[in-house]
């Protein structure tokens, strides 16, 4: 059963790179480039150009973007999560906010931040700390109250109560939460740089998507397929880690 | 109790716009970059036409995209979730791509469709299809086995299986898809629209942005968040009748 599963996997991976091969041969080369030009350029771009500085921005731009929502995300959380009166006030305006297409913030973003770096940390933060907030409140109170009483009742202090009880009860939501948010920073910040910056992968697809540079496109794609897969496997390594605790 | 959290909104609400009045009157921020909420209620108020000519063309390219996304994806949602083997080959494809920011595709597609309606709707289609694809499956994945089972023991055919026990039963997932749809494809026409610069409200927010008429843009920032708030709660009521009605 895994063999057949795999082979037919395969199967359409190879169907996938043939129609990409057989259509960019019908079509001019403005509109595709056929993998066997998307691959020396990819090697030759890695090896040979100035990608770096793009990379590392990027890159920064993300860790950045998770690393403040994920505490923001939490502490928010916690203080709402466990404190009920704030939590009925503020948790209907969170998820309302959650509700809205997240890049109607960007142009305000962009006019008060400008077009470097920041307003891109901004904009993923804006994405990825809403559902670290939600799932983290969500997580907290959902712990069984009967187990807080019982620690409490035991002599335990409010710390040790959060440490021993409620942080181990309510973590694998929390980390679904992160997981979530840390795939949204990086749409985040792709989509921050492609609509407008200076540094970046998506200002490098920008551009070249612009000038018409369709091979340089296509490596700059790839690159950010990869990127995105590879954050994804590690948000699954989250939601594992949740599993096992 | 109830009264109380209104109470602790209320508060937040007026303190917080009376903090934002008092620093920008003060003159402790730009009015350039932070306008006053008393400035922006006046752009709130002045909103002329030519915003709601633009925020109707958004909401047709919404609703046309989301009529495509949301039936197209709840159909393969449904047939990839109850078919086993197909499901389990297409899987990682469909999380591989839900993964990946979709808006780098959408250079590709304004190479082929043009900077446009076409493309605008095609980029929001795409961005609408996977999220309800996903989550229509997880609900249809999620179905008690058993009550196939015995509809299959029974004699049902393919067709009643699938009208009689796997849409009513995944019918709670199919409302969130829904949901969750049509606030992607708001979101997918107001990216396409801010990228390719062209028309409709993503396009005006861009270039009040880029014109610094901040409180301008303040104002419809919000008009566009509240109408999605709305929209994402009318649904929201919507789903929860249908639900108390079955």
């Amino acid at each position: 059963m895994r063999l057949k599963i795999f082979t037919y996997q395969l199967l359409i991976l190879g169907f996938i790179i043939m129609l990409w091969e057989s259509s960019s041969k019908a079509v001019p080369k403005v509109f595709l480039a056929s993998p066997t030009d998307v691959f020396p350029l990819l090697i030759y771009v890695w090896l040979e150009s100035d990608i770096y500085p793009h990379l590392y921005t990027t890159g920064f731009e993300i860790l950045l973007s998770f690393g403040l929502a994920t505490a923001c995300g939490l502490l928010l959380g916690f203080i709402l999560g466990t404190w009920r009166l704030l939590r009925n006030a503020y948790e209907p305006i969170l998820s309302a906010l959650y509700a809205v297409p997240s890049v109607v913030w960007y142009p305000l973003l962009l006019l008060f931040l400008g077009l470097d770096i920041a307003s891109k940390v901004a904009f993923a933060f804006i994405l990825s700390f809403f559902p670290i907030a939600l799932t983290t409140i969500q997580g907290v109170s959902q712990v069984d109250k009967v187990l807080v009483k019982a620690a409490y009742s035991m002599g335990a202090s409010k710390l040790t109560v959060f440490y021993k009880v409620v942080l181990p009860a309510s973590l694998p939501i929390i980390l679904s939460g992160i997981s979530t948010g840390l795939a949204l920073c990086v749409t985040g910040v792709i989509v921050g740089e492609m609509l407008g910056g200076i540094r970046g992968l998506g200002v490098l697809i920008a551009s070249a998507a612009t000038l018409f540079e369709t091979g340089h496109y296509f490596v700059y794609t790839i690159i950010v397929i990869v990127i995105a897969l590879l954050v994804n496997q590690i948000s699954k390594l989250f939601e594992r880690l949740s599993w096992r605790s | 109790m109830r009264k109380f959290h209104f109470l602790v909104q209320a508060t937040t609400f007026v303190v917080g716009v009376a903090v934002w009045e008092s620093v920008v009157s003060e003159g402790y921020v730009d009015p350039l970059f932070l306008p006053a909420p008393s400035r922006i209620l006046l752009s709130l108020v002045g909103i002329g036409p030519a915003t709601f000519t633009a925020l109707y063309d958004t909401l047709l390219k919404t609703l046309i995209s989301f009529s495509i996304g949301s039936v197209a994806g709840v159909a393969i949602g449904i047939v990839v979730g109850s078919r086993s083997l197909l499901h389990e080959v297409i899987h990682p494809y469909l999380f591989g791509l839900y993964s990946i920011p979709r808006m780098i595709f959408l250079p590709l597609i304004v190479l082929f469709l043009g900077i446009g309606f076409n493309s605008t709707i095609f980029y929001a289609v795409l961005h609408t299809i996977l999220p309800v694809i996903i989550v229509v499956v997880g609900g249809v994945r999620n179905i008690d086995r058993r009550q196939v089972l015995y509809a299959i023991s029974l004699g049902a055919t393919s067709r009643q299986i699938y009208s009689k026990v796997i849409i009513p039963a995944a019918l709670p997932s199919i409302l969130a898809a829904l949901r969750l749809g049509i606030i992607f494809s708001l979101l997918g026409v107001l990216i396409a629209e801010m990228y390719l610069s062209l028309s409709g409200i993503g396009f005006l927010m861009q270039r009040l942005s880029f014109a610094f008429k901040s409180a301008d843009l303040f104002a419809v920032t919000i008009l566009v968040a509240l109408l999605a708030i709305v929209i994402s709660a009318v649904l929201g009521e919507i789903s929860k009748k249908i639900e108390e009605r079955r």
